[in-house]
């Protein structure tokens, strides 16, 4: 895989531009990336190793980039490349071995119509913490994983989520429909954990 | 007690209680929320909001999930050392 596939124009920026254009368009977005790294692998060694692999290779890609042009999504897109290429092969993630089986089940995820909702109500997810929601979130499997914080957390369009994952918008869509009802059972769980019952009328409440 | 919202929507009573386009329904909200949506779906979406009640639950509960995401997961800060380590490698290069 190369970053420089998609782009067909390279840049010829000099030695101090380089620099320049690092600093002014990379930069800004590192805490974004650190985030995004680890939500990805869990784990802050990780995290860190999977940024400083994404910012070196950016640099050494610079001539990819046109300056003014979206760095966010052009550095997310690498750094999710190097997650799967590179990392993933090594992660300690445990989630690693059914992510394969995930692949395959839901390979169809374009065809898939479901329209089963999850009996969840809204104050229910209101009186959650934010640990059992992170939680939540990070029990899903990488992919679904990614497009929640890909679109909710950065507020990706899911055009940008299409160049960024490479795949189509159809399948950004599904994705995060599934991803979401994925989601939605678990914070049902988390909620029943607590003790909601999650079918019960707001009269429990009053 | 009736809410803002319900004296301009009609009461809950007034509202469907079964969708029979749910699947749809549930796609379109999926839009609205996450700001995807055309003037024509926005259109819909109001339409349906005004007498499906399973519209309006599915609505709150999408964006009430969007909005934890966005606001109630902690954010980490990038630690300093990793930002001093990449620009002393890249200042090597
Ligand atoms: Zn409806």
């Amino acid at each position: 895989m190369s970053e420089q596939e998609e782009i067909p124009t390279l840049q010829t920026y000099s030695e101090t531009e380089k620099h320049r254009v690092f600093e002014k368009e990379f930069m800004p977005h590192i805490d974004s990336m650190y985030n995004f790294a680890f939500r990805l692998t869990n784990d802050e060694d990780d995290a860190n190793d999977l940024v400083q692999d994404t910012y070196l290779k950016a640099f050494r890609f610079i001539n990819s980039f046109e300056e003014g042009t979206n760095a966010k999504a052009w550095l997310f897109r690498i750094l999710k490349n190097s997650f799967i290429n590179d990392f993933r092969k090594k992660s300690k993630e445990p989630s690693k071995v059914d992510y394969q089986d995930v692949e395959t089940t839901y390979n169809s995820e374009e065809d898939a119509e479901t329209t089963q909702t999850v009996d969840l109500r809204a104050e229910t997810v209101q009186d959650l913490i934010g640990d059992e929601i992170a939680n939540a979130l990070n029990s899903l499997p990488v992919d679904f994983r990614t497009v929640i914080i890909l679109c909710d957390i950065e507020g990706f369009t899911y055009e940008e989520m299409a160049k960024i994952l490479d795949i189509p918008i159809g399948t950004v869509r599904s994705r995060l429909h599934r991803a979401r009802m994925l989601l939605k059972e678990k914070l049902k769980s988390y909620a029943k954990n607590l003790g909601y019952d999650v079918n019960a009328d707001t009269l429990a409440e009053n | 007690m009736i809410s803002e919202a319900e004296k301009v929507q009609g009461t809950p009573q007034q509202k469907k209680t079964h969708c029979e386009h749910e699947g749809e329904c549930m796609k379109l909200v999926q839009l609205i929320v996450d700001g995807q949506a055309t003037e024509e779906q926005m259109a819909q979406f109001k339409n349906n909001m005004a007498k499906c009640l399973p519209c309006e639950n599915g609505y709150e509960l999408e964006k009430c999930i969007k909005d934890a995401m966005q606001l109630r997961i902690e954010k980490k800060c990038v630690p300093t050392s990793l930002i001093d380590c990449i620009k002393k490698k890249i200042s090597g290069l």
